[in-house]
């Protein structure tokens, strides 16, 4: 049976730091193997931690018991209740004190206080499989992404072959371990590539920039456009920095531009899905096409692209319309189909809507993309809803439930009727001719 | 409605409809004991970083979360708009 190594970095080398104390390799090690020793034996872990520190240790403990994590993109009862219907074996491990949802949940709060040193080097079986990752912002049917180890491993040495620092760098993330772009960066990374991460996720840009100032020399910020946007508007100047890096969706050129001119850092924009990993990148401050990683493939069918490459399971058809030039260069164009990315979640439109037609008193409705006209707005859906009975007001709460905050329609207008044909559609014109009626009323 | 807004509440409430595009809630509606962020107004923290721009920008002021635990003046729009004048008293 091949194995692969759970990391590459030296036993006194620093991973983490964890509430201002550095974290080496073997007290990191350390803990996996004692969290690992209270699991059972190839272990379904629901992986709920939202400390770096402890997600990560969760996340390398249950590889080691031979076992895989899995890994919902929210942390909504039905979604958690969805997992564990599938999963009925699985242990639930969170840093939160919320055991009277979970009876099952292991508290890590109290073992990373109290594990010793380990000068091991575990290795993990190639093709055990080592996260199922799960990307909808609805909590209807999600599909599940398997990755075996090989998959992770190689992706992680692609990775940092193509962005990952050279020498010894620290680095701040404003981005979840949950979802690739933070599982590749921020907890992958730094078992793979010289690069000590801060274990705090800050939330807003003074809290960011007080983080940057505080990390030690040279500095490397992971984060996304959204987040990148506000450090540059919120007035608070911007230390020096080695690297900044972006994903999740395209950074605008002209911000890549002054945050180059801020704080010297190279602006490296990544481009990925969670089925592939990351595999494109660009200099965002000077180049508008994406240069395909070496490792991968382009192939195109129809109107859609794939990318192949020897670490993962078969071609995989990209969410985004591209147009390519030479030497795996290429332009996006924008989404396929009904699908929508925000903050790292997807969802389809016809999922949210069906989410938003389940509500009892809803008789009909539309969750829908509005067109927007200002660059760089954070993007946000609207729906238009038939329940004469409702207010927005119960409706929003309902809906609370159901899908993740980041899809949440807003503006959520009631209307009489939906402008449908005779034959039950609706025509996107009818509908944007509706909802521009609708939006003159307030204004 | 539990509790009458304050001007300087009722400011704040504006700012939040309008910095987050709010279009649908009333400021007046925003009640000033129940939590901003989570179901009852379905904000999240995109929003919680939108919001702590438009405030820097209209009050001159910086809003923090420290080490992440100390959110608490994000707890509902009575103690925001409490938060703010203090840091505003400060500067």
């Amino acid at each position: 049976m091949k194995t692969l190594p759970l990391c590459y970095r030296d036993k006194n080398d620093l991973l983490l730091v964890h509430a201002g104390k550095p974290i080496s390799r073997s007290r990191f090690i350390g803990l996996c193997q004692a969290l690992a020793r209270q699991l059972p034996e190839d272990s379904a872990v629901i992986n709920l931690c939202e400390d770096r520190l402890a997600f990560s240790v969760t996340f390398c403990a249950t590889l080691i018991t031979g076992g895989y994590n899995l890994l919902p993109a929210n942390r909504l009862p039905a979604s958690i209740d969805q997992l564990l219907a599938r999963h009925p074996q699985a242990t639930i491990i969170s840093d939160r004190n919320n055991k009277d949802m979970y009876a099952s949940a292991i508290a890590i709060r109290e073992l990373l206080s109290q594990a010793a040193d380990s000068p091991d080097l575990p290795q993990v079986p190639a093709q055990q499989l080592a996260a199922v990752v799960y990307t909808s912002g609805t909590a209807g049917p999600a599909s599940e992404i398997k990755k075996t180890w090989r998959t992770l491993h190689d992706s992680s040495q692609i990775n940092m072959a193509e962005y990952g620092p050279k020498s010894l760098t620290h680095g701040l993330a404003t981005v979840p371990p949950q979802h690739m772009w933070g599982l590749e960066t921020t907890v992958l990374a730094p078992l793979f590539a010289p690069l000590v991460l801060t274990s705090d996720q800050p939330m807003f840009a003074a809290d960011i920039i007080a983080g940057l100032q505080q990390l030690a020399v040279p500095g490397a910020l992971i984060s996304t456009p959204v987040h990148l946007r506000a450090l540059l508007h919120c007035g608070i100047p911007l230390p020096r920095l080695d690297r900044i890096y972006s994903a999740t969706a395209p950074l605008n050129k002209s911000i890549a531009l002054q945050l180059e001119q801020l704080t010297g850092a190279d602006v490296i924009d990544v481009y990925g899905c969670s089925e592939a990993g990351c595999v494109a990148k660009k200099a965002a401050a000077h180049e508008d096409d994406w240069q395909l990683f070496e490792a991968f493939k382009l192939n195109q069918q129809g109107s859609t692209h794939y990318v192949s490459a020897a670490h993962l399971p078969g071609p995989i058809a990209l969410m985004d319309m591209l147009e390519t030039s030479d030497e795996g260069r290429f332009r996006l164009l924008g989404r396929q189909g009904d699908l929508i990315n925000i903050a790292g979640k997807r969802a389809s439109i016809a999922e949210l809507t069906q989410q938003l037609l389940d509500i009892p008193g809803v008789l009909d409705g539309i969750i829908f993309q509005p067109p927007t006209s200002i660059e760089d707005t954070t993007t946000r859906l609207a729906a238009l809803v038939v329940a004469p009975r409702m207010s927005t007001i119960e409706l929003r709460q309902q809906l609370g439930q159901r899908i993740d905050a980041a899809f949440l329609p807003r503006p959520l207008r009631l209307v009489e009727s939906l402008p449908r044909t005779m034959s039950g559609k609706l025509p996107a014109h009818a509908l944007l001719q509706l909802y521009a009626l609708v939006r003159e009323d307030i204004c | 409605m539990s509790a009458v807004q304050s001007p300087q509440e009722h400011k704040l409430a504006e700012l939040i409809v309008e910095a987050l595009n709010l279009e649908d809630l009333e400021a007046d509606a925003i009640d000033v004991e129940k939590p901003l962020f989570g179901h009852e107004y379905g904000l999240d923290s995109i929003d919680a970083l939108e919001l702590t721009l438009a405030i820097s920008k209209t009050y001159g002021v910086q809003l923090k979360a420290d080490d992440g635990q100390n959110l608490k003046a994000f707890a509902n729009l009575r103690a925001l708009s409490a938060h703010i004048e203090l840091l505003q008293g400060k500067s």
